[in-house]
């Protein structure tokens, strides 16, 4: 019974729409399906000259119709369509298939930015093949794209998560003994001797293990910590006693910027504490020697949060690198620096705070690292 | 002053001979060790130590249970938890209390001067 009245509305319903489209025009009854599409769709002649373009193609990729209609394809918006995986679409795929389905294009427009677009395309001709159009609708994937990027992303770093927690077992131990046996032999040693400089030097080694297997756990969100109330003064000041000798030797100054009292935030000492060294060394190793570190601690007059900002003046971050400040695994350091784990480290526990972290930064003229927790209420 | 009898329990050998190389340093301590819960806990019925540094994760008894064992033979022995696993020792810290052990957590790669501090934190508490 149900089947029968859904043929029956649709009769009624398509009825109602032919006496429509006949009191209208029927190429603007067509347009305005066309319109209706969320895909773009491109109408090209057997030249590849643009016959129609709809509104989503104006609007998606942002340009009007005196433009497009009756260019060139690979004209189009001073030249932008000209893509080689495209051109490979039309001239070599199209005329031998006719149809074309789910072909995905990569492309960096001047205006839009990066697309990932997916392509229908069919070639329709008459029976004599005098008359010859080109279908072309083109769906913007690149949302689509990121977030299945990103869910992939998610499910390595929960691989890296579990792979990284026994990385941390099995290594934890044996560095134990490895750096208090170090450590007592160096200090056995004269300062100076050969002996003591080559201890030094595995000290240092197998403490840079140590950091990098806690990077490596806290980017991947393997300590959630436990969860106390924080005055980021005392954990500045804390993390500031173990590093300030070494800044020192490298002539680097580091200067206080903390009120009297800031907001008191929830959350883990030991993780902020090196979130907050990470960023001190990573200030250091942009500095160098000669330099100056800015910890600067403020409530924010915006929100009930609290901002914490480090700011040096070392060699600054080229505008490319900007975005991939955080990723993990992503380094500038070369062999001498670590393997890009530092920062993401930092943000994995920011994250871990629901805060926020950002990077300000020109090339020769310094970074400035700000992070926004907020407070408890 | 009086030397301070310390027990470290973990089932790696450099772990335990690592930190009582370090400890040892200071003419303060008085270092033993052992590989295992269940032999810690036979030490600690023959011999008094005010502080137990005990594993979480080894072969036999775990550091939870040890402590257990450990506070009912000698109850004024002060047990911390040491582990390379930082998931591992927030999931027993609870348990750790119950069973008697201090609020001291130390976590591997642990250096044997911020050791040195909690144990004198600890011998200050009790008078000593």
């Amino acid at each position: 019974m149900y089947g029968l009245y859904t043929d029956f509305d649709e009769i009624i319903f398509c009825c109602g729409i032919m006496e429509t489209v006949e009191k209208k025009d029927l190429a603007s009854f067509n347009d305005d399906i066309l319109n209706t599409l969320q895909e773009s769709l491109l109408v090209l002649d057997s030249g590849l000259r643009v016959v129609y373009a709809n509104r989503s193609f104006y609007s998606t990729f942002k340009v009007d119709t005196h433009t497009t209609e009756g260019v060139l394809v690979y004209e189009l918006g001073n030249g932008q369509w000209n893509i080689p995986k495209l051109r490979d679409l039309l001239e070599k795929i199209l005329p031998t298939t006719s149809v074309i389905e789910k072909f995905e294009v990569e492309h960096d427009f001047p205006v839009v930015g990066h697309k990932t677009m997916r392509i229908n395309a069919r070639r329709v001709e008459d029976a004599k093949g005098d008359f010859s159009l080109i279908l072309m609708a083109i769906e913007d994937i690149t949302e689509e794209k990121r977030l299945m990027e990103f869910t992939t992303r998610a499910n390595k770093l929960s691989a890296v998560g579990l792979l990284s927690a026994g990385i941390a077992h099995g290594l934890n131990s044996p560095l134990t003994g490895i750096l208090n046996f170090l450590k007592v032999y160096s200090n056995h040693e004269e300062q100076g001797s050969e002996k003591f400089k080559e201890l030094k030097l595995m000290l240092e080694a197998a403490s840079f293990m140590s950091q990098t297997i806690q990077n490596l756990t806290q980017f991947a969100g393997d300590i959630k910590g436990a969860v106390s109330p924080i005055d980021i003064i005392e954990v500045a000041n804390s993390t500031l006693l173990f590093t300030e000798r070494q800044l020192v030797v490298n002539n680097i100054e580091i200067v206080r910027d903390f009120p009297e009292h800031v907001r008191t935030i929830m959350g883990n000492k030991s993780q902020l504490q090196h979130a907050l060294l990470n960023l001190i060394l990573n200030s250091k190793d942009a500095i160098n020697s000669n330099g100056r570190i800015t910890i600067r601690l403020r409530d924010s007059t915006v929100d009930n949060s609290v901002i914490i900002e480090v700011e040096d003046t070392g060699y600054g971050i080229p505008a490319e690198n900007l975005p991939m400040m955080f990723t993990p695994f992503f380094t500038t350091k070369g062999d001498n620096g670590g393997v890009g784990l530092g920062l993401s480290a930092v943000k994995g526990i920011i994250d871990n705070h629901n805060g926020t972290i950002r990077v300000e930064s020109e090339e020769g003229k310094g970074a400035k690292f700000i992070i926004n927790i907020p407070a408890t209420v | 002053m009086e030397t301070i009898k310390v027990l470290i329990v973990d089932d790696e050998e450099i772990v335990v001979q690592g930190i009582k190389k370090g400890l040892e340093q200071d003419p303060l301590y008085s270092v033993s060790t052992t590989l295992g819960g269940e032999s810690s806990v036979q030490l600690c019925k023959n011999e008094h130590f005010d502080v137990v540094l005990v594993d979480l994760v080894m072969p036999g008894i775990n550091g939870v249970e040890t402590c257990r064992e450990i506070k009912k033979v000698s109850p004024d022995t002060e047990v911390l938890l040491i582990s390379g696993f930082p998931r591992e020792l927030e999931k027993y810290q609870t348990a750790f209390a119950e069973a008697g052990g201090r609020d001291f957590f130390l976590r591997k790669p642990v250096m044997t001067g911020e050791i040195a501090d909690i144990i004198s934190k600890i011998m200050k508490e009790k008078g000593r």
